[in-house]
């Protein structure tokens, strides 16, 4: 991986020009090269000096859907600072909480009741979960990083816009095993296209398995 | 072993044989097949006992997982309520028989133990659950030293994973007899653990056995299969199973038990039966055998005990046996031998104790009864008779046997009537004996002139008229003899006697008894006394009454017995005569006596040495050559020697005594006639033998002097042996007047105890010097 890395880097060099801005792909696979979806990429130039550079491109106000028992979207990217929405377009109640460290809080949506924007003062990943619905489970990635996407069912995730420099990309998970440190590359980007990958490894994916009360009812 | 006690050994022996035989194949495949059952139960037991401890282990687990989504507990624990999820741990902890819950951070750090209030800092002792558990949940089993305990982690969810909680449901006795209560599983089971390199049980069932102690060592392999074990007196099958592969803290089994005994307990009343049967059986066989084998061995032993009278003797015809078949026949075959044996038995006996001509008892038989009659009443008299029929040999051989038979017959028929007693009996050719128990000797004498005067009567028969005469011997009990024997041979004797002296009537006298074992034993002394020369010749001198000298001298035998002293000469001399020794005794006396002549010879004696002959030496017809070879040894004429015969021996002897006599006296040898004038010779007869001398018998000598008809009787004698040309000499000289008158009357020689008694060799010889007769000298050869 390291090789081809190296080699993109290369033709980043050799296409080097005076254009402002580069489009970065980022690539997640799992340990058997399948294409990851809902990874969180980020992107933090290594000069924060440049306001220009160092301002946040990151939404600060998302809308979290509750819709057949599942929270839409299952992970979220909010700016530091940023509010959520916590909308409710099932016909039971939710019991929405977190008991994340970044933020804690519980509140009860009635049918059709959407919440009062809950906003995300500190960084870190935010574990939501409903207390009625244990299946339930979204995340909200708030940072302060400038830069960050989510990866496509293609496992992709696309920056269009960065001007050219030295970034550090970190990817993040919620099935990565916790307590482990973000994986992270160095990217230089340069006029044009570039990509990098990530092979990330995960734990099985429990939304998908065998639910007995799914089944009998 | 008798046949009775054989066939029933044999019936019981092989019946026991097959129902043991067959006991002990019920038994082996009964047991093989148990085994067999019980190891099917005890692998499907053991596969049953492992998925309910899997089911357990889900169930708990699913519990535990519940447990965790509870709000509360996960708020708690969100916000490091030490305390309310301490309580919150032991509320929840009892819901689902959990002995001890903890909450374990992500990093295995312990947070909360509801056995510990300290428990922060401490590392969760088995990371491998933890991480198991991140994905969903996970059981263990683990097994300390004395006990075991299911170990449940699940993530708690807020909605991710924040922490663990982990419970612990302990693996115990109460458990095994739950999971019993529920299922069928087999009473013995037991949970152990290894503790130090053997197996430590931590928990046991209801069961009474202990199992885990004959497991395999920990780290050796477990039998696939289970295994029959002997502990004590019980037997078990047993089989270990690893209850998880993924418990902590060393590894556990369970061990499931299958007890043989109590397997076979369901069967004991079919031993019990077939024991039963067994023993019936037995029985039963054992009084069929007795019985048949009674059927068949009663009549035999009572055949044998009839062979057994049999050959005692005991003819009694036996009762008929009741049996039929080879029984029967052969009870009713040894019946009819029974009587062809008695018969034959009879008719041997009577041939063996009769005489077959007259029917009378022979010998043995009535001594046999004699013997039995004197041991009945050895105080009572008896007398014993032996009847000698006289002239009947000559009769037999006048008229032939079968009239000679007749003649017996008809005299035993006297007897028998005439006596009217059993005890007759015919003991010879010609004699019988009659036992007359309780006769004194007055009796048996009356009785024996009464049988003299039976055959007094002549026996008739048609035209033939046969006299005999009977004599008879006594020999009274127990005078004559104490035994049957004696008593038969000492009448024989008697009778012997009495025929040759011809008497009729005559008791035994042992005096006279030729055969007493006294003179049998003298008889091979005096053979003894000859080769050891005890034996001496004694010489009595003989007077010529011509020339008033002694002209020679008779040689006489004597003995001096060493033990006996001198014994008579007439004893020995007779008897060497009657037993065929006499040969031995002359040749002895020739050979003293030539000996002694041709001493005399030496001397110039003129002494002729008579020598007696005995009669049966004339049977010896190499005594002339034997003679003549002494007398040429010796260098002595014959002249010298004088032989001396009897003059009732000579009588009647054959021609060939004659032709020895002829040649004796051919050799110039005198031959002299002994004890002439008792017998019955005439001169015709002498005549016709070469005898040069008479010695006139005694008898007419002693009382020459008295008697004027001895007187006549010599002088006649004298006158006629000189006519005839014989020298005569006088023997028994006694006295003078005897001498005075035999000189008066011509006679040649006198020898008696006048002149000398016989003197031994050197008495004689000074007899000659001393006396009044000297001895005749030689004339001197011119």
């Amino acid at each position: 991986m390291s090789t081809i890395q190296h080699l993109v880097f290369c033709l980043f060099l050799s296409a080097a020009g005076p254009v402002a801005a580069a489009e970065l792909a980022v690539l997640i696979y799992d340990g058997k090269g399948v294409a990851i979806p809902e990874a969180v990429v980020t992107l933090l130039p290594q000069r924060l000096d440049d306001a220009a550079v160092a301002r946040s491109r990151m939404p600060l106000r998302q809308t979290v859907d509750q819709r057949n028992e599942t929270f839409i979207p299952h992970v979220t990217l909010l700016a530091r600072g940023g509010h959520v929405v916590f909308a409710n377009s099932d016909a039971t109640r939710h019991h929405v909480y977190s008991f994340s460290a970044a933020r804690a809080f519980a509140l009860v949506l009635a049918p059709g009741e959407s919440s009062e924007p809950v906003s995300f003062e500190r960084n870190g990943v935010v574990a939501i979960g409903c207390n009625i619905h244990d299946r339930m489970v979204a995340y909200v990635y708030v940072s302060d990083v400038p830069w960050g996407a989510l990866s496509n069912k293609d496992g992709r995730a696309v920056f269009s816009d960065p001007p050219k420099g030295t970034y550090l990309a970190r990817v993040w998970h919620p099935r990565m095993r916790p307590g482990r440190p973000e994986p992270s590359q160095t990217v230089a980007l340069a006029d044009g296209a570039s990509s990098i990958s990530f092979t990330l490894e995960l734990l099985p994916d429990r939304s998908h398995r065998h639910d007995r009360e799914c089944v009998r009812y | 072993m008798r046949f009775r006690t054989r066939l029933a050994l044999f019936l019981v022996a092989t019946l026991a044989v097959v129902q043991v035989l067959t006991a002990l194949s019920v038994y082996t495949f009964t047991r093989r097949a148990l085994i067999a059952q019980g190891k099917n139960q005890l692998a499907d037991a053991a596969a049953v006992f492992v998925r309910q401890l899997d089911d357990i282990s889900d169930h708990t687990s699913e519990r535990v997982r519940i447990l965790a989504l509870d709000y509360a507990l996960r708020v708690a624990i969100a916000e490091r309520d030490h305390a309310t999820v301490i309580s919150a741990l032991r509320n929840h902890g009892r819901r689902i028989n959990a002995t001890r819950m903890l909450i374990v951070e992500l990093d295995g750090t312990v947070a909360s133990d509801t056995e510990s209030a300290t428990a922060a800092e401490r590392t969760f002792a088995f990371p491998e659950l933890l991480e198991r558990a991140t994905e969903g949940s996970a059981t263990t089993v683990v097994g300390r030293a004395d006990s075991g305990a299911w170990m449940a982690a699940v993530p708690v969810l807020a909605p991710v994973p924040i922490a663990f909680i982990v419970a612990e449901i302990p693996l115990d006795d109460a458990l095994l007899r739950r999971l019993q209560e529920i299922s069928t599983l087999p009473k013995d089971i037991e949970v152990a653990v290894e503790n130090g390199g053997a197996w430590s049980v931590i928990a046991r069932s209801s069961g009474t056995i202990s199992m885990a102690a004959h497991l395999p060592r920990p780290g050796l392999r477990l039998d696939a299969e289970a295994a029959l074990v002997t502990a004590g007196d019980s037997e078990f099958l047993m089989l270990a199973t690893p209850i998880d592969r993924t418990a902590q803290g060393g590894p556990i089994v369970a061990v499931l038990g299958y007890p043989l005994d109590a397997a076979l307990r369901p069967y004991q009343p079919v031993v019990l039966a077939v024991v039963t049967l067994l023993g019936l059986g037995l029985a039963g066989a054992l009084i069929g055998a007795v019985l048949i084998a009674r059927g068949v061995s009663r009549p035999v032993e009572a055949l044998a005990e009839l062979a057994r009278r049999f050959g005692a003797g005991d003819y009694t015809p036996p009762p008929p046996l009741p049996q039929r078949g080879e029984i029967g026949e052969l009870s009713s075959a040894f019946a009819s031998m029974t009587r062809a044996i008695a018969e034959r038995e009879e008719r041997i006996q009577h041939q063996a104790t009769h005489d077959a001509t007259t029917d009378l008892l022979n010998r043995p038989a009535i001594e046999t009864l004699m013997r039995s009659r004197l041991v009945a009443r050895p105080t009572e008299q008896g007398a014993l008779l032996c009847v000698g029929l006289a002239r009947l040999q000559e009769i037999i051989e006048t008229v032939g046997y079968e009239l000679g038979d007749r003649v017996l017959r008809n005299a035993g028929l006297r007897l028998k009537q005439a006596i009217g007693t059993e005890f007759v009996a015919r003991v010879s050719d010609t004699s019988f004996i009659i036992w007359l128990p309780g006769d004194d000797s007055e009796a048996a004498r009356s009785t024996a002139s009464r049988i003299v005067g039976l055959f007094e009567e002549p026996y008739q028969e048609s035209d033939v008229s046969i006299d005999t005469a009977a004599a008879v011997g006594i020999a009274a009990y127990p005078q004559h003899g104490t035994a049957a024997g004696t008593l038969t041979q000492h009448a024989a004797v008697a009778l012997n006697v009495a025929m040759r002296t011809d008497r009729s009537v005559l008791f035994y006298d042992p005096a006279v008894d030729p055969h007493r074992p006294d003179r049998l034993s003298l008889m091979s002394e005096l053979r003894e006394a000859l080769d050891r020369d005890e034996l001496y010749l004694a010489y009595q001198p003989k007077l010529d009454l011509g020339i008033g000298r002694i002209g020679g001298a008779e040689a006489l035998v004597r003995w001096n017995h060493v033990k006996r002293g001198n014994v008579p000469p007439d004893a020995f001399i007779n008897l060497a005569e009657e037993t065929g020794n006499i040969g031995r005794l002359t040749r002895w006396a020739m050979a003293k006596g030539i000996d002694q002549a041709a001493s005399w010879a030496k001397r110039r004696l003129a002494l002729r040495l008579s020598i007696n002959l005995s009669v049966r030496d004339l049977d010896d017809t190499n005594l002339p050559k034997r003679l003549s070879d002494l007398l040429s040894a010796r260098s002595l004429p014959p002249k010298r020697i004088m032989l001396e015969i009897t003059e009732s021996a000579i009588m009647g002897e054959p021609d060939a005594a004659i032709a020895v006599l002829r040649r004796l006296a051919d050799l110039g040898v005198d031959l002299a006639v002994d004890d002439f004038g008792i017998g019955q010779s005439s001169f015709a007869y002498l005549r016709r033998l070469p005898v040069r001398e008479l010695k006139i018998d005694k008898t007419f000598v002693l009382n020459l002097a008295e008697s004027q008809q001895d007187r006549a009787i010599v002088r006649s004698i004298v006158e006629l042996g000189h006519r005839l040309n014989y020298r005569i000499t006088a023997e028994g000289v006694e006295d003078e007047p005897t001498l005075d008158f035999l000189t008066e009357v011509g006679c040649d020689h006198a020898q008696g105890y006048f002149l000398s008694r016989p003197l031994a060799a050197p008495a004689f010889d000074a007899f000659l010097g001393e006396a009044r007769w000297p001895a005749k000298e030689m004339r001197a050869v011119s």
